[in-house]
């Protein structure tokens, strides 16, 4: 059974005439062709185009200015409206409601908790907290990295594949490239499987349960205010959390934010203050210790995160962003559900991940086979000396030159050395450090490679800049990490 | 629509017509200066204040003042927190806009009740939540004494304005 609206007499007149004038076949009823091509919809509008011969659709463009020229408002809301009233109509017909109990669910009172901001940003915090810092920080980055990377790798597969390489390859060169320092399965394997798979897993587990809960468009209710004065709208908190999973990932999903301005400020943001989670993983490991180390690189990455933010939406021309979004009710997330998300999108990670692991230990190879890299650590050390980190730390911004969390899994490698001040230097330079090849890669997609030019070369300096005056404000200011 | 005269050449225009000649300049929104689009002098709109100052000046406009006491018409925005009202008016032409409102359901007929008024604004239509911002909210102008008109409990009534 099929329901037909009938609309007032001009628009169903335009219908007429249009439907008259189609001669080509369409996927759907021409009386479906007319209203799309009514209230402006660019894909049937090109289709038309192509399929009706040129006379005749200039004749249905016609009618179509005619036609807007009855009303005031856009077409496409004159329908939407009579829509809205004919579904009105028929819901009055078959539905019935029965008196609601007074009393609210406990499910309404924990919504209406989440988007009042006294408790909302409590209940924020308690999420980071717990989601973040407790099961992807603690556990995923601390407990099983440990397993996996301790006791695994270093325990068994490195010794093993070392001896088996040694005693059966018989090239020097060969045998640096699968294992030893920089080789295939000792370093991009293990950092790969041991280190970022379960950070990476942990995160968008806890992802996919706000995901799911109905969270999500309450906390973009909640932060839009302040999102409005970094030049985005609420909505765009979806991106911005998905980029601490993944800043690729989240780089791809800001394409759902409206106007170009707001892409673009939200993929320089993304590149340059949003950790991902396996950056985030070890560096909440690696300053889990320490309370106020961990509080200065929050705090400064917030910092950096809204000035630029703020600076950038002046300096963009547009208009301000609005925000307007649905509010679910709160509910809990189907365990079925939850699993399947992580696993895809653990899926997407490895793939996309795993090649780039290899390719860039490979490239590591290469470079210290041929010196490139002992050129490029010689450039770099000087910057990191700048910066009050030992000239050791420059292999560990290279690493991050080839994936971002690559780089932090250096920097886990050779904790020990650092002091606080170091490690809170270190940690904050690399995570507004230069995106990984990934994002990169997914910018220049996205973004065109002006813009994604323009950030790159914003952020290599401004890393470093912001690293050194946070290395000489805590001198300055005494503060003991 | 307030109108400015441009002390130099005598042109008189409105702030929408002079914000075409600013546009794409990056400090347009924060100058607190105007161009004349005719011959492009620039005029102070307000002497510049500190930020803090302007907040003082902006409380002075407290939404509701200004709608005589008799009609039942309001913008939405000065509704209190729980307050119902049925949506009389969207006052805004621009698609972009409307389009907004539409795809929430929020058209004229409907009756809303407001929710909650900060960071955003949440409105209850029906069933539904939804969240707008004040930029949105503004364009929306309620009757506080009419029953609503596009409700699936009185379908009698048709909607009106179109």
């Amino acid at each position: 059974m099929s329901l037909q609206i009938t609309y007032e007499a001009p628009l169903e007149e335009a219908v007429a005439r249009i439907c008259e004038l189609l001669q080509g076949r369409y996927p759907f009823s021409k009386r479906a062709v007319a209203l799309l091509l009514l209230q402006g919809d660019a894909e049937m509008q090109a289709e038309v185009a192509a399929t009706e011969e040129s006379k005749s659709y200039e004749l249905v463009q016609e009618i179509v200015r005619q036609t807007q020229a009855g009303y005031q408002r856009p077409l496409n809301f004159v329908i939407a409206q009579w829509r809205q009233q004919a579904t009105a109509d028929l819901a009055a017909d078959v539905v019935g409601q029965q008196a609601q109990s007074p009393g609210r669910s406990l499910a309404d009172w924990l919504g209406w908790l989440t988007m009042w901001p006294v408790t909302g940003i409590p209940i924020l915090a308690v999420v980071l907290y717990f989601g973040l810092y407790q099961f992807v920080g603690v556990f995923g980055a601390g407990t099983v990295v440990d397993f996996l990377e301790a006791t695994l790798f270093a325990g068994y597969i490195n010794p093993w594949v070392n001896s088996t390489v040694q005693i059966h390859v018989p090239w020097m060169v060969l045998q640096s490239l699968i294992a030893g320092d920089y080789g295939i399965i000792t370093l991009g394997v293990r950092y790969a499987v041991a280190i970022i798979l379960p950070i990476v897993g942990s995160f968008f587990l806890v992802f996919s349960v706000i995901e799911d809960s109905g969270y999500l468009p309450r906390l973009a209710m909640l932060v839009d205010w302040l999102f409005k004065r970094i030049g985005l709208n609420g909505r765009a908190v979806i991106p911005m959390a998905l980029g601490f999973g993944c800043d690729t990932m989240a780089t791809l999903v800001s394409r759902t934010l409206e106007t170009r301005r707001e892409k673009l400020i939200a993929t320089l943001l993304l590149a340059l203050a949003i950790p991902c989670s396996a950056q985030l993983g070890v560096i909440l490991a690696l300053l889990s210790g320490r309370p106020t180390a961990m509080a200065l690189w929050a705090g400064f990455l917030l910092l950096v995160f809204l000035l630029v933010g703020y600076l950038t939406s002046r300096l963009l021309p547009g208009s301000r962003p609005s925000f307007y979004l649905e509010l679910p009710p709160l509910r809990l997330p189907q365990w079925r559900n939850v699993l399947a998300k992580t696993l895809i999108r653990m899926q997407w990670y490895f793939i996309e991940v795993f090649p780039l692991f290899v390719l860039a230990s490979v490239l590591l190879w290469a470079g210290q086979i041929t010196g490139a890299f002992g050129v490029i650590i010689s450039w770099l050390t000087p910057v990191v000396e700048w910066i009050g980190l030992p000239g050791e730390t420059a292999r560990v911004f290279l690493f991050g030159f080839f994936r971002r969390d690559y780089g932090a899994a250096g920097l886990y490698d050779m904790a020990g050395t650092l002091t606080g001040q170091q490690l809170v230097v270190a940690a904050a330079t690399l995570t507004l450090f230069v995106p990984c090849i990934a994002q990169f890669s997914m910018m220049l997609k996205e973004r065109g490679w002006k813009a994604t030019l323009a950030i790159v070369v914003f952020i290599f300096p401004f890393a470093f800049v912001a690293g050194y005056v946070l290395n000489l404000a805590l001198t300055w200011l005494g503060v003991a990490a | 629509m307030k109108r400015e005269k441009c002390p130099f050449c005598g042109y008189e225009f409105t702030a929408e017509e002079a914000a075409s000649g600013c546009r794409g300049c990056s400090l347009s929104s924060s100058c607190g200066h105007t161009c004349c689009p005719k011959c492009g002098y620039e005029l102070a709109l307000r002497p510049w204040q500190p930020p803090w100052r302007r907040r003082g000046r902006r409380g002075g406009t407290r939404p509701g003042i200004g709608v005589p006491e008799s009609t039942s018409m309001r913008p939405l925005t000065s509704l209190p927190v729980g307050g119902t009202g049925v949506i009389a008016q969207i006052g805004s032409n621009e698609a972009g806009v409307l389009q907004k409102l539409a795809s929430l359901g929020l058209f004229p007929g409907r009756q809303v009740k407001v929710v909650q008024k900060f960071p955003a604004y949440v409105l209850q239509i029906g069933h539904i939540l939804v969240a707008i911002d004040k930029d949105l909210a503004a364009h929306l102008e309620v009757d506080i004494d009419k029953g609503p008109a596009l409700d699936y409990k009185n379908k009698e009534t048709k909607m009106g304005g179109g």
